[in-house]
């Protein structure tokens, strides 16, 4: 890293730091929640689970490539954060979900995800392990989208819920949402991933959304409120540096 | 007097061990690659790669257990768990025999696995790729027929030029349509690239500030919630 970058690099985070630690603040003082721009996507997560509970049937999630240890760590936490908030709902049913990913360190924290939404609704008794699907693949694998399409629609899941990094696999899940009219909620971090879920869903999660879900689906807001503050703004800081960019090139030509 | 509610000593250690590494790997990019620091950072990195090899092992076990299972319940497919129970015993017993070098005759000195996966997996890449295509002209022809929104119409207006533009024989007379794809692909669509691959990386910081200050939920045992 050149000193710029490792400049902009503690810029970034000790705004995002101040911002979110502020929001927090900001939150613990007021008697009320602040209202947050609607999702549609987080709503539709939340119909899907309520589905699943009344039809008795097993919810699919899946986290596709995401996984421990590499660039897509963080995508996989805040995925896994989204996770255990929507299993937390379903939580008091011994029903289990059926949740497919393709990284192994990211079954170890899958597992544990399932396991507390579970004891957090006073039911580790119905936990199993074996509700957390690996499906061994390379970083894409069209096999993959094939393989946890099959069984969402062997298990007649009414929903499939893709969170995380997927590339055109995420077109076969989609399909067979369409053809066995479930529904499907999709997001990813790659650009074909995330215009294919686009297109295939009628509630996409798009981009940078995915790292709000705790905001949108947890009760305990204050800390997750300040991490919606941090990104709002942020956004928009960048969004004028880049604009001031574009005017004064355009001043001095 | 109110009792202070204490953190259990495995998550307050899970969460110390992961904020003192987590600092220790952003130092370690930041200083010079031959400082100690840096080189620690590396060590801390090999030794993820490390327990990748293991949790891998751990992956197949947990595929052959859950397959077993199924197969053992009479669910339904089960006769495909079982197939895929016996392939990848199948698989491993071949690439073990690869490595001990047993192939007699005129196996000798093959690598039958990585035959395997050319023969089996590339090919059938090759032809969920080929399915992809038509997945996707189909959702946006059924596109058409749901509630459509601007955001879908402009999504569907640029197929449509993508795909004339694309098309040689129109192109060879009405140049403009390649052009305007070409215009398409180096403004907007590098614009919104980068506006989507801005937004996901400052999600990312957040979830990473998340992490270096320990508000994780991941390092938290749950709370129960009636």
């Amino acid at each position: 890293m050149n000193e710029i970058e490792i400049v902009f690099v503690i810029l970034i985070l000790t705004a995002a730091f101040s911002l979110m630690v502020l929001g927090a603040y900001f939150v613990r003082r007021r008697d009320r929640l602040p209202r947050l721009r609607p999702i549609a996507a987080y709503e539709a997560m939340k119909l899907h689970i309520d589905e699943a509970i009344e039809s008795d049937r097993k919810i699919h999630i899946s986290l596709g490539a995401s996984s421990i240890g590499n660039e897509t760590t963080l995508t996989a936490l805040a995925s896994t954060e989204i996770v255990y908030y929507l299993l937390r709902r379903q939580a008091f049913i011994p029903k289990m979900p059926l949740l497919t990913l393709s990284d192994p360190i990211t079954l170890a924290v899958a597992q544990d995800t399932v396991r507390k939404a579970y004891i957090a609704r006073n039911n580790a008794l119905a936990y199993r392990g074996n509700a957390v699907l690996w499906y061994p693949q390379s970083e894409r694998s069209l096999a993959f989208g094939v393989g946890i399409s099959a069984l969402a629609a062997a298990e007649k899941s009414p929903a499939s819920i893709l969170l995380g990094t997927f590339g055109n696999e995420i077109a076969f899940v989609g399909e067979m949402a369409q053809r066995q009219q479930h529904g499907f909620v999709g997001q990813s971090t790659q650009l074909e991933g995330q215009a294919i879920a686009f297109m295939q869903s009628k509630t996409p999660l798009i981009g940078e959304e995915l790292f709000v879900g705790d905001a949108y689906l947890s009760d305990e807001r204050s800390g997750s409120f300040g991490g919606v503050l941090a990104l709002d703004v942020l956004r928009w800081v960048i969004a004028a540096i880049i604009v001031t960019a574009v005017v004064i090139n355009l001043l001095d030509s | 007097m109110e009792r202070r509610r204490l953190l259990p000593f495995t998550n307050s250690l899970a969460a110390g061990l992961a904020i003192a590494f987590a600092f220790v790997t952003i130092i370690g990019l930041i200083a010079d690659e031959k400082s100690a620091i840096a080189q620690f950072s590396s060590l801390l990195l090999r030794i993820v790669a490390v327990f990748t090899a293991f949790a891998i092992v751990s992956g197949i076990i947990n595929l052959v257990i859950v397959h077993l299972q199924r197969y053992m319940r009479h669910e339904p497919n089960g006769v495909h768990s079982l197939l895929v129970v016996t392939t990848a015993i199948g698989v491993v017993t071949i690439h073990l025999v690869d490595r001990a070098r047993l192939w007699k005759g005129d196996l000798a000195n093959e690598d039958l696995s990585a035959r395997l996966f050319q023969v089996l997996q590339i090919s059938l890449e090759g032809a969920f790729a080929g399915m992809v295509f038509f997945f996707l002209i189909y959702a946006a022809y059924r596109l058409l027929g749901r509630q459509l929104s601007w955001m879908h119409s402009v999504f569907l207006l640029t197929i449509m030029v993508i795909l004339l533009g694309s098309n040689a024989l129109l192109t060879e007379n009405l140049t403009f349509f390649e052009d305007f794809r070409d215009w398409l692909i180096r403004v907007p669509v590098t614009a919104g690239t980068r506006g989507l691959l801005i937004g996901i990386a400052l999600g990312t910081v957040i979830v990473g500030v998340r992490v270096l200050i320990g508000q994780e939920r991941a390092y938290r045992e749950p709370t129960l919630k009636q």
